[in-house]
């Protein structure tokens, strides 16, 4: 991981306070999206995000009203962090038609147009050409919108990230392509899938610029996506951004998990915790009490509550939603 | 002994051609690899070699003639020595001499297919005029004219833009559009089919050309995970009005990989439509129509037809609906559509 956590610099109570909140909603919500599957009322795959929270969390204060983000089937802090709603995300992780996508898309497939978040994509790398169309769209149509591509250690090495790298630097695509390297793909560490150390260096062959960041420091998170979205935003093309992160939960929700040590997870739990850095920022730098973060903890407690509710009540969609949406109708 | 030179050959699919421009004269020695004319193919013009060496004794066929099929004679060449009235005027076919020697493809889909099918059942506009117009000319007018009509349709694809189409389907367009919006690609199937997808998704309809469907393998998974799925796994919130075109199935003498026919495959995919359209009409009014379709739209075309010619109704915007079979010959006891 990379060095030494940002300390405080010039970051206000207030910016602290919504990161705290952000990434806090990000973890409650998969840990009650662990629960409900635990009991049977979400099935499939489902993946978690715990641990990742400070990558999404830090980036998404970088973004402009209108930016753009597209990113796998570890998609539920993305779509929080942009700011859809826990209520129809909790639904369509549930399948029903209180969900975004109307409970048929599930854990990994959800969109937003209203949000600009274009998917939840299930095969690996897929998403990447579709970002950086996403900003081919954007460039075309003269706005100066970016949008944000995120993909794994594991999707690194698909052959359609280098192709769509090479059109990207090619045309000068405002996008940013955020690898969220959690060192394993499924089973697979980096070292054992992956030639080399540094993957965002695999953007020199194309002249893309890029840099590796301290995925567990929301404020370096956001401070590298500002140097991208600038970049991006004054027509210099693509950007890179390797975020070394950790995943706490498995892969999916039946992950044996012996591909690493219980102690290796401990130990980023408790050295490195995007939420308990800023925790501490916030008690040291005497922001606030102990107890203004337990009413914080309550609130977002209660959203997410709330969420579990509206999931469990809404109606499963219609037997005749297995045959709609299929084809979209013309217009008259 | 003299030896006559043949109209060749140019492309899998040259039945005849123009004979553009000389670039030797009567009387003018010539070698092996010295460039004789310029000739205009189906897909385009090219130079033509010598393979042999001698005298240009005449030119049979002038400069800027058109229609002048594969294999006829077009010039004669003589040996040192020898006099144009020495030369036969039948030589021996043992002695001909051009760059491939192309057997003439036989199409029996031209000789008894109708030209002009059941179109007034359309309901045209009365005193529709028709002009003759290639498949390809139909297709390039059906792209060029929603290209007009709509700012946010753009083509994409390898060679459409300053080589004029591989088949030469998307010739003059970037004159006309600029490259913003006809764009060369890179050889990358997977990854421009991808983007296209992503800048459907993002408001624009993309024309994404193929140089043939089978190197749309490389793409299938954006084209079937991607375009085809994201409106159901959004619940109807967001889909792909996108149209992936380029020539299918059998051409003439290619070899199995470039010769695969998809549309069974693509028509089972839920999410995609599907058209192969025959007559250059239809293939002008039914791809318009997919590219104004919400949908991602399979356009299967053939390079066997891109050089046919047929009656197309000469109207402002003529489109043909997607979905409805056209009926070329009714039978007397069951009709195929
Ligand atoms: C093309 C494709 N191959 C394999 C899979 C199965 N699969 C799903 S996730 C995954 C691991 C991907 O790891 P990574 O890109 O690092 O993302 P992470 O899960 O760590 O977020 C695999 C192999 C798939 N969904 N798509
Ligand atoms: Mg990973």
């Amino acid at each position: 991981m990379a060095a030494k956590k940002t300390s405080k610099a010039n970051v206000s109570k207030d910016e602290l306070m919504h990161f705290y909140r952000e990434m806090l909603l990000i973890r409650r919500f998969e840990e009650k999206a662990g629960q409900l599957y635990g009991m049977g009322l979400i099935g499939g795959f489902c993946h978690l995000y715990i641990g990742q929270e400070a990558v999404v969390v830090g980036l998404e204060a970088a973004a402009e009203d209108g930016d753009k983000r597209v990113t796998s089937y570890r998609d539920h802090g993305h779509m929080l962090a942009c700011g859809m709603e826990a209520n129809g995300v909790m639904a369509e992780l549930t399948g029903r038609s209180g969900g975004y996508s109307k409970g048929k898309g599930g854990s990994m497939h959800m969109f937003s147009k209203e949000k600009h978040f274009y998917g939840g994509h299930g095969i690996v790398g897929a998403q990447v050409p579709i970002g950086a169309g996403l900003a081919f769209a954007d460039k075309y149509l003269g706005n100066s919108r970016v949008t944000f591509t995120y993909f794994g250690d594991g999707a690194a090495n698909q052959g359609q990230v280098y192709e769509t790298f090479n059109m990207a630097a090619l045309w000068d695509l405002p996008v940013i392509f955020v690898i969220e390297n959690n060192q394993y793909a499924m089973g697979t560490s980096q070292q054992r899938s992956t030639s080399s150390a540094e993957i965002y260096e695999r953007g020199r062959a194309f002249g893309i610029p890029g840099e590796a960041v301290d995925g567990m420091d929301v404020l370096a998170v956001k401070a590298a996506g500002e140097t991208a979205v600038a970049h991006c935003r004054s027509g210099k093309g693509p950007y890179i951004l390797e975020i070394k992160t950790y995943r706490y939960r498995g892969h999916s929700m039946s992950d044996p998990a012996k591909y690493r040590t219980r102690e290796e997870v401990q130990k980023v739990r408790e050295e490195k915790d995007a939420i308990e850095h800023i925790r501490d920022l916030l008690l040291t730098g005497k922001h606030c009490t102990e107890d203004d973060l337990k009413t914080i903890d309550k609130e977002i407690k209660a959203v997410v509550n709330k969420s579990a509710e509206f999931a469990k009540e809404s109606p499963e969609p219609a037997l005749e939603e297995l045959w709609t949406d299929i084809y979209a109708r013309a217009e008259a | 002994m003299a030896i006559e030179i043949l109209m060749p050959a140019l492309s899998p699919t040259m039945e005849e051609g123009t004979l553009a421009k000389w670039l030797v004269a009567e009387g003018d020695k010539v070698s092996s690899g010295d460039i004789l004319a310029e000739i205009e193919t189906d897909k385009a013009t090219m130079e033509f070699e010598a393979v042999d060496e001698g005298i240009i004794g005449k030119l049979l066929i002038a400069e800027g003639t058109a229609a002048i099929a594969v294999n006829s004679a077009i010039a004669i060449l003589l040996e040192d020595g020898e006099s144009l009235s020495d030369a036969a005027p039948t030589a021996t076919p043992s002695s001909v001499s051009h760059a491939s020697l192309a057997t003439k493809v036989s199409l029996p889909v031209t000789a008894h297919a109708p030209k002009q099918g059941n179109i007034a059942e359309q309901d045209l506009p009365e005193g529709t005029t028709f002009k003759t117009q290639t498949v390809r000319e139909a297709i390039r007018d059906a792209m060029s004219e929603e290209m007009r009509r709509d700012e946010t349709v753009y083509l994409m694809g390898e060679e459409v833009a300053e080589y004029q189409g591989a088949y030469k389907i998307s010739q003059g367009m970037l004159d006309e559009f600029g490259s913003k919006r006809v764009i060369d690609t890179p050889i990358t199937e997977h990854g421009f089919a991808g983007i296209a997808v992503g800048a459907s998704f993002g408001g624009l309809k993309p024309i994404v050309e193929f140089m043939t469907f089978n190197f749309a393998m490389q793409a299938m998974d954006q084209i079937i995970n991607s375009a085809a799925k994201t409106l159901y796994m959004s619940g109807g919130q967001m889909g792909a009005p996108m149209v992936f075109r380029g020539p299918n199935g059998a051409a003439a003498r290619v070899g199995a990989q470039h010769s695969q026919d998809y549309a069974a495959w693509y028509a089972h995919i839920p999410g995609l439509k599907v058209i192969q359209p025959y007559s250059a009409a239809d293939a002008k009014g039914l791809l318009k129509s997919a590219i104004r379709d919400p949908n991602p739209v399979i356009f299967l075309e053939n390079e066997i037809l891109y050089g046919q010619s047929f009656e197309v109704p000469d109207l402002a915007d003529y489109t043909v609906p997607l979905g409805k079979a056209r009926i070329w010959r009714e039978g007397n006891d069951i009709t195929l559509s």
